[in-house]
């Protein structure tokens, strides 16, 4: 997405309408993202897992997908081939694309995710039953994955964006170890505070 | 028979094919670069977010991992 709003309408529309479309895939990506994580806090709620058998679920499972992060463990974990759609921008313009943009892409789980860590959060915020907690965790998300677009002015400002953008996505390395720490970050605070984040 | 553009490109080709390992060396060498500065980057919010956590306020750590995972998900959407 940061390919896409920022080439698409920045440079298309200027600044002004750049920060309009920004703000609307601010506002989509935190209201999608933020819904599915209460709605899996809620799911979860219904199964009324014991804390400590929460815990144990949510650190085996994060040690697992770290794991196959760092391709120690070839388990097979869903990773959707779709991505976000472009042609959105030619039915309702630029800020209404990007909301929905942001619905989509905030959801976390209708577009091609690249990294295990995310399911570990998804996990997090189904196994421990409160829509509360997986509010914040997933609004957190939504935040970074906003971040990640308000960075690409200066992305651009720096060099051209594609070169730019493929400068950052083509190294895996970095990013798959990144991600583990995520995910043992995840294991390390569940296995100290595990009943106190209920 | 080459044309005159194919024996210009013949000429060339060798002189070519050395900046074309050079710019491909300096491309690799940059390329890295930014990537690692923003992976070291999110690693250090994580660790806060592990002495947050560590310190009796898990909800902020795992806030925090939580928001790494979302802005670093280059490749993703």
């Amino acid at each position: 997405m940061i390919g896409s709003i920022t080439p698409l309408v920045r440079r298309a529309h200027g600044a002004r309408r750049w920060s309009q479309a920004a703000l609307a895939y601010a506002l989509g990506t935190m209201l999608s993202s933020t819904t599915v994580g209460a709605a899996l806090g809620w799911l979860g709620a219904r199964l009324a897992v014991d804390p400590q058998l929460a815990a144990v679920a949510v650190i085996t499972i994060a040690a697992l997908l770290l794991l196959a992060e760092i391709g120690v463990l070839p388990i097979p974990t869903v990773i959707w081939r779709r991505q976000t759609v472009k042609s959105w921008r030619q039915r309702g313009g630029p800020a209404r694309s990007a909301f929905m943009w942001g619905l989509d892409i905030g959801a976390g789980l209708t577009t091609r995710v690249t990294y295990r860590s995310l399911w570990g959060l998804l996990a997090l915020c189904f196994i421990f039953g409160s829509p509360l907690l997986g509010a914040i965790i997933m609004a957190s998300y939504g935040a970074g994955r906003i971040v990640l677009v308000l960075s690409g002015p200066l992305l651009l400002r720096a060099r051209e964006l594609d070169a730019a953008i493929l400068a950052i996505t083509l190294p895996a390395r970095p990013w798959h170890a990144v991600h583990a720490w995520a995910l043992l970050a995840v294991a390390l605070i569940t296995y100290w505070n595990g009943a106190l984040i209920r | 028979m080459p044309n005159l553009r194919w024996r210009i490109d013949l000429r060339r080709g060798l002189p070519a094919i050395a900046n074309a390992a050079v710019i491909e060396a300096a491309r690799d060498e940059w390329r890295e670069a930014p990537a690692v500065v923003l992976a070291v980057s999110g690693a250090v919010v994580i660790a806060t977010a592990v002495l947050a956590a560590g310190l009796g306020r898990p909800l902020v750590g795992i806030a925090l991992v939580s928001f790494v995972v979302g802005w670093l998900q280059y490749g993703s959407g």
